[in-house]
């Protein structure tokens, strides 16, 4: 990984940007990872996968290495690089969702497991949001722990890339997880 | 639940899950929790087992379906059309096959819509940027726009010439195109390229699958969605993120390194792809596999020689462009996706030598040393092809030993002018020296090194400051000198019709800088009419030769920067005779081709500037007449095209003109009208454009007449406050490029009609301030131009109205001064040209006003010499006025005048006549 340069301002500065509401830094952003997010859907249907080992940000990874190579641009660390790619998957997954959600619930909670994969789109969608509604709840009691949810699954990131972003031991990712995973389940029950 | 009791709940949990479900209930029992708490914990555990599969899959996994692509909208309705099939997929838009479902005769379009999750601000925009550009683009080898618009949901589309074809490299493989055949057809691509450019758009992603080549074998140049256009506008549009959906195969180093992208970056493309056509393979095809390698090897690495990849067959050889995992390829059509091209037939043997060094000198690391346009290497083909020796060189030692300059773009043109003078005087004399073979090949490199330096001055660097403030000057610079080398080389080269046919796009470059009114000038009237004669004397000579081509279009549009810059100078005849041969060329464009929105645009424009002339002579309703057939054209182009604002602002204008019209035949009402129509809708469009200069001037100049408007109806408050609106745009315009002529004179102009509002509002001190701010601006005008009799009418006219001021004051002697200064001014404008009617007019008034002042002053002292005086300048200023009359161009408000006019002249010489009884 890069380190310092001065392409790492050029990144915080879309950041900013972005948090201070600059709609077309954060477009620019989206759509360029939205195009690599395509890529990866397209190469997932293109193969009939058995196993569903998709690896998100070993493939966004890349996009932005792309994006850094050609403009300059270098990431802080690997901490910085997976917290900008987890909150720009959650923002883009959502936003995509958003377009296909019903607004009302199936008629099945969905757990995200292998078997809920062949559920409609429309109530997949919905869960989603669902999700990212439960998550906003969730920063509001522990903003910590809600950071490794996006992380873990939003961005597909595993509990090392975790640690390293949220400066936390494995363990301790490992541990935030395993609580998430039950309130998530309530919430998604309710 | 607080985030205190979280984390306790939490901790609680994380410990109870280590331990073996039957110890479970023992342990919390022992860690004294409050109620709230245990509840919770007792909750969530309950969940453990339900929640083992929770999220097994994470939610990009989860979103496949939706995340991808849209569902085919195959027998959709968008707008008028109806989809067939998909053509393609893209990173922003979808490319459908579809069909015109209202017309009477049944169309295939292709029908490119954006993405309904890509609806974003800035895409549409992005998407509207492609419309416009291809709206500039009509070309035998572009496909067309057709016709664009939104869907009822908001999701804008554009319909283009439908393409039936394969992707060039797949054609020649199909057809099993010979060398030569190759060749032309690439050539064919090249001038489609060197097309946009000339209507400064570079394309930026040339690649195979976007050229398209028909049963015909007619190469389309297809897939504007990522080009740009050259100018101030859309600078700030596009760098990084085009990487995005660019094909780094065929990008050029300096697109890699997200540099400024220019003219040359289609080069390279186009050297790719001819380096793919002759060898069938891509120059750094080993290393795409890897991106971080593609990318070295683009940016450092030289590509080898076509002729040594040509005939061998390698893993890559199979591998076509557009493969299916390639995640730029936007808008493929699906059908020939996975079909890889065949093994190529040319043998290494034909691409030595030349072939060679014409594909290395197009790919070049750096812009400058590439082919200047398209055209010279699509000439330098043409040489080989005709066994002329070709101007690409291998490099030299001492160029490979030389260090890079560092380049930005102010050190380019400045550079570019040093090497210009250099490289021009070496040809001069090489040339003339008529030296060994050897010597004569390096002058013909030279030769085109300097021809196509030129150029690039004049159709890319120029238009690119052209709209930047402060930026008059340097125009200057940079097209006279270019036009010096053209001038000394086209010497040299009578008999090359492509070259004079530059030359004359030059002058009439030159033109345009030195004084045309319609664009930013230095206001050198003589100068600009002199070099565009200059365009159209070559032009003559082509056509006499032969050529033909856009010749007419070139022409029309010169005619009307003459015709304009002849009526405004006040040659009104001239100006008629040129807007005739403009309108005549203008007309028949349309007849050729009615449904050409270009051709109807182009046509309305001249009948605007065609009506400007009765205008400016006095003839209200002729003018009327040529305003409203432009109208007319005008209200159906903007339903075709409603976001074509360049049109827009012609069209809302069109009201304005109209409105001025009617106001000067007295129609105040209906003047009114089309004024406060037409203001609208040329603010709605300048406000959306803060920097276009042009727009910025067209509303300044709606602004005045709607003030115009409000002092006829007397409504002096309102006139002075849409004055002074207009007045503020021009004077930030002015300020931002001092150099800048026009826009010195919509100030001074401003000031003017400030001063002449304020008067009517009883404001005369304020009047008097702003009309010699005025008359300072115009004197300044006038001395830059002297033959400019416009400027030099200007500089009378004020004058005539500071002095009406005084004379308002009673400040007799001052004002009479004034008046007989303007009295000789207007006589160097009348000796010009005597049917000058504003001059005739005004010129009249000045006298009568003369006449006032000496009556007034008679009765101060020298009555009978005063009186005479006066009697002399009232009898002359109506028989001027009377000349009106017999030309047919007495107005409404002369006739009112007359009669106070000869009682006064009746009266003064019954006084006089007592006197001398």
């Amino acid at each position: 990984m890069e380190q310092g340069g001065q392409g790492q301002s050029e990144i915080t500065k879309i950041l900013n940007e972005w948090n201070q509401g600059d709609e077309a830094a954060k477009e620019r952003l989206l759509e360029f990872v939205y195009v690599e997010m395509k890529r990866q859907a397209r190469y997932l249907m293109s193969r009939e996968r058995a196993d569903h080992t998709l690896q998100p940000t070993a493939l966004v990874h890349e996009a932005f290495m792309k994006m850094g190579n050609a403009s300059g641009i270098v990431w802080e660390s690997r901490g910085h690089f997976y917290g900008v790619v987890s909150r720009l998957m959650r923002q883009i997954l959502v936003d995509h969702a958003r377009h296909h959600a019903t607004e009302k619930r199936g008629a099945n909670a969905i757990h995200f497991s292998t078997d809920d994969i062949d559920v409609p789109v429309e109530e997949r969608a919905d869960s989603i949001l669902i999700v990212d509604q439960a998550l906003k709840r969730l920063a509001e009691i522990d903003e910590r722990q809600a950071r490794v949810v996006e992380m873990r699954f939003f961005a597909g990131m595993s509990n090392e890339e975790i640690a390293e972003a949220l400066d936390i031991s494995e363990r301790t990712a490992a541990r935030e997880w395993q609580s998430a995973r039950l309130w998530l389940y309530r919430e998604l029950n309710r | 639940m607080d985030p205190q009791n979280w984390q306790k709940v939490k901790s609680v949990i994380e410990e109870a899950l280590d331990l073996d479900p039957t110890l479970r209930i023992d342990f919390l029992n022992r860690q004294s929790l409050s109620a709230e708490v245990r509840e919770e914990v007792d909750s969530l555990l309950a969940y453990e087992d339900a929640a083992g599969d929770m999220m097994q899959l994470s939610a990009v996994e989860f979103s496949q379906g939706f995340l991808g692509d849209d569902p085919v909208r195959s027998g959709h309705l968008i707008g008028p059309y109806r989809t067939v099939s998909e053509l393609g997929q893209g990173g922003m838009g979808s490319v459908f096959l579809a069909e015109r479902i209202d017309g009477k005769f049944s169309q295939r379009v292709a029908l490119k819509l954006l993405k309904r999750e890509m609806n974003t601000a800035s895409l549409r925009r992005r998407f509207e940027m492609e419309r416009e550009i291809l709206s500039r683009l009509e070309h035998p080898n572009i496909a067309r726009l057709l016709d664009a618009g939104t869907t009822e949901d908001h999701i804008p589309y554009i319909a283009m010439e439908y393409v039936d074809g394969l992707p060039i490299d797949v054609y020649c493989a199909k057809v099993q195109a010979g060398l030569s055949e190759r060749l032309q057809l690439f050539n064919k691509v090249c001038s489609a390229v060197y097309f946009a450019h000339r209507n400064l758009v570079v394309h930026r992603d040339l690649k195979p699958s976007n050229i398209l080549v028909t049963h015909d074998g007619v190469p389309k140049l297809l897939d504007f969605g990522i080009s740009k256009i050259v100018s101030k506008e859309f600078q700030d549009t596009a760098t990084v993120t085009r990487l995005g959906v660019m094909t780094p195969s065929y990008a050029s180093p300096e697109q890699l390194r997200s540099e400024s992208v220019t003219t040359a970056s289609d080069v390279y493309s186009l050297g790719v792809i001819l380096y793919e056509l002759l060898s069938g393979h891509r120059p750094f095809e080993d290393k795409e596999a890897n991106i971080k390698e593609i990318f070295q090897a683009v940016l450092e690495t030289d590509p080898p020689l076509p002729s040594t990849l040509a005939g061998t067959t390698t893993r890559s050889a199979a591998v076509p462009e557009s493969q299916p995992s390639d995640a730029w390829a936007e808008t493929l059509p699906i059908a020939i996706r996975h079909t890889a091209p065949q093994n190529v037939v040319i043998q290494s043997q034909y691409l030595r030598g030349d072939l060679d060094n014409i594909v290395l000198k197009a790919l070049k690391k750096e812009p400058d040393r590439r082919y200047a346009s398209p055209q010279s290497l699509a000439e330098d083909i043409d040489r080989h092809l005709n066994g002329m020796p070709v101007t690409a060189r291998p490099d030299t030692l001492g160029y490979r030993a030389g260090k890079f300059v560092a380049r930005n773009r102010m050190t380019v043109i400045a550079a570019g002018l040093i090497a210009l003078t250099l490289i021009a005087g070496g040809v001069a004399t090489l040339w003339q020296a008529r030296v060994a073979h050897a010597e004569r090949e390096r002058a013909e490199r030279r030769f085109a090194d300097v021809r196509g330096l030129a150029n690039s001055f004049l159709t890319e660097i120029s238009p690119l400051i052209e709209n930047l403030p402060g930026s008059t000057p340097a125009r200057r610079l940079l097209v006279t000198r270019a036009l010096e080398y053209l001038d000394k080389i086209s010497a040299e080269a009578e008999g090359d019709l492509e070259l004079q046919r530059e030359l004359a796009i030059a002058y009439e470059k030159v033109g345009d800088v030195q004084g045309n009114p319609y664009n930013p000038n230095i206001g050198d009237v003589k100068g600009s009419l002199a070099s565009y004669e200059k365009a159209v004397e070559i032009r003559d000579r082509l056509r006499t030769a032969g050529l033909i081509g856009d010749l007419d279009v070139e022409d029309a549009l010169l005619f009307e920067k003459i015709g304009g810059l002849q009526a405004n100078g006040g040659d009104y005849d001239q100006g008629i005779v040129f807007n005739e041969k403009a309108l005549t060329l203008r007309e028949a464009a349309v007849n050729a081709d009615p449904g050409s929105y270009d051709a109807r645009a182009s046509l309305a424009r001249a009948l605007r500037s065609r009506g400007l002339i009765p205008f400016f002579e006095g003839d209200n309703k002729k003018a009327l007449e040529y305003y409203r057939r432009a109208s007319g054209i005008y209200e159906q182009l903007v339903t075709e095209r409603p976001n074509d604002d360049h049109v827009g602002i012609d069209r809302a204008y069109i009201f304005v003109a109209m409105g001025e019209a009617y106001g000067w035949d007295t129609e105040y009402q209906l003047a009114a009208e089309n004024l406060e129509r037409g203001l609208g809708l040329v603010k709605q469009i300048a406000e959306k454009h803060p920097n276009n200069l042009s727009f910025q001037r067209t509303l300044n100049l709606a602004y005045n007449k709607r003030a115009e408007n409000y002092e006829d109806t007397e409504q002096p408050a309102m006139a002075v406050e849409t004055y002074a609106k207009g007045l503020e745009i021009a004077k930030r315009s002015s300020l931002a490029d001092p150099e800048n002529f026009q826009a010195r004179r919509d100030v001074a102009m401003g000031y003017k009609k400030m001063a002449q509002a304020l008067d009517s509002a009883g404001k005369s001190k304020e009047s008097v301030e702003n009309l010699t701010l005025a008359l300072t601006a115009f004197q300044d005008l006038s001395s830059a131009d002297p033959n400019n009799s416009e400027a030099a009418y200007d500089v009378a006219n004020t004058r005539f109205s500071l002095g009406e001021t005084y004379l308002t004051l009673k400040e007799h002697e001052k004002a009479l001064d004034i008046f007989r200064t303007a009295k000789g001014e207007f006589e160097k404008v009348l000796a010009v040209n005597p049917n000058n009617v504003y001059a005739v007019r005004m010129s009249s008034y000045n006298l009568d006003r003369m006449g006032k002042c000496y009556v007034a002053l008679a009765q101060k002292s020298d009555r009978e010499t005063r009186l005479k005086a006066a009697v002399e300048n009232f009898q002359t200023a109506l028989d001027n006025l009377k000349k009106l009359r017999t030309l047919g161009k007495l107005g409404e408000f002369d006739v009112k005048e007359l009669p106070g006019m000869e009682a006064n002249l009746e009266k003064i010489r019954l006084e006089v006549s007592k006197l001398d009884a």
